[in-house]
């Protein structure tokens, strides 16, 4: 079970895109949500204060989502975070690469709330 | 009349020029001959090729207006969508403020059955908030089909600098005067073609 006071990072270059999860995080409990664009100001984000979840889309400029993900795992600060991908991107090879990446979960848009609370409850038991 | 290779050559200077609509006169005997009919039947052939390119220039600009409109359209849909769905969100946060003021002694059948209502109420908000992002998914897929009329342009464009079109360079400078610049990013090579081709 998540603990809704934790601190969320949500990453999409879409605003349409960070509103619709920011909602839904906000209407599962989640209180503390932060934003950012693309992976590198999501990165800056995380070095000035570690989150304790973090959202991701795939395709995005400056950073990719893959990129921020392996970014993440490779700071000894960051890698203990959790990382749901949520994209676009639905082909076996992008969902492979995640996992090697070390991505907690992925989700393919458009999607459920159904699916983000089951991904949720998996990433959060 | 004495027909030479002058006329020969004129026909080949005026292939160079684009000028793929007038038709070869028809003149020489023997080898002559023979050149003459291969040379017009490179005028034809360039004559359908041209038509085909102009052709295409002309739609590929509407084809992109319309795929940036069905773009403007979604996302005009989608903020219409998403007012309705922070209304919800506003009256869920007073429902379940209420709900929360009557407290859990208060087990009657109504407020249980507004409780009921409430969480299902709740569901149907993020229904409503995870299928909107259909829109993003749409938005990524028609960036795609623009780059790909862009990349489609830049190759119909490229075909008639190559031809020399001449219909083309009406189409850059516009009948009424107007600049009707391209709406693709050229590169120098074709930039000073281009140059070359408008002098």
């Amino acid at each position: 079970m998540f603990n809704p006071d934790m601190d969320v990072l949500v990453v999409d270059d879409a605003s349409a895109m960070r509103r619709i999860i920011r909602g839904l995080l906000k209407e599962l409990g989640f209180k503390n949500i932060r934003e950012a664009e693309n992976g590198q100001l999501a990165l800056d984000e995380l070095k000035k204060k570690k989150s304790d979840f973090v959202v991701s889309d795939w395709n995005m400029p400056v950073m990719t989502g893959i990129e921020l993900l392996r970014a993440i795992r490779a700071d000894d600060a960051l890698k203990s975070v959790p990382v749901l991908m949520v994209t676009a991107e639905a082909k076996q090879e992008n969902i492979i690469e995640a996992v090697k990446a070390g991505v907690s979960n992925y989700i393919v848009k458009p999607f459920n709330a159904q699916t983000l609370q089951e991904k949720l409850n998996k990433i959060f038991p | 009349m004495t027909y030479t290779v002058d006329e020969l050559v004129k026909m080949a200077r005026a292939l160079s020029e684009g000028e793929f609509d007038r038709e070869f006169e028809q003149h020489f005997q023997g080898e002559l001959g023979e050149l003459a009919s291969y040379l017009d039947a490179v005028r034809q052939t360039l004559q359908v090729i041209s038509h085909a390119a102009n052709g295409s220039y002309e739609l590929i600009p509407a084809a992109a207006d319309s795929v940036a409109e069905i773009n403007q359209e979604s996302e005009s849909g989608f903020e219409s969508i998403w007012q309705v769905v922070e209304e919800m969100q506003s009256d869920q946060a007073m429902a379940r403020e209420l709900l929360t003021s009557m407290g859990e002694q208060s087990k009657t059948g109504e407020v249980a059955k507004l409780r009921e209502i409430a969480a299902k109420s709740q569901q149907t908000l993020l229904s409503l908030m995870s299928y909107l992002s259909f829109q993003d998914v749409l938005r990524q897929r028609l960036e795609k089909v623009q780059g790909l009329i862009g990349k489609m342009e830049q190759k119909t464009l490229d075909l008639m600098v190559k031809f020399n079109v001449k219909a083309h360079k009406e189409s850059i400078t516009g009948g009424n005067g107007a600049q009707l610049a391209p709406k693709v990013d050229l590169d120098q090579s074709l930039v000073d073609q281009l140059l070359e081709g408008l002098k």
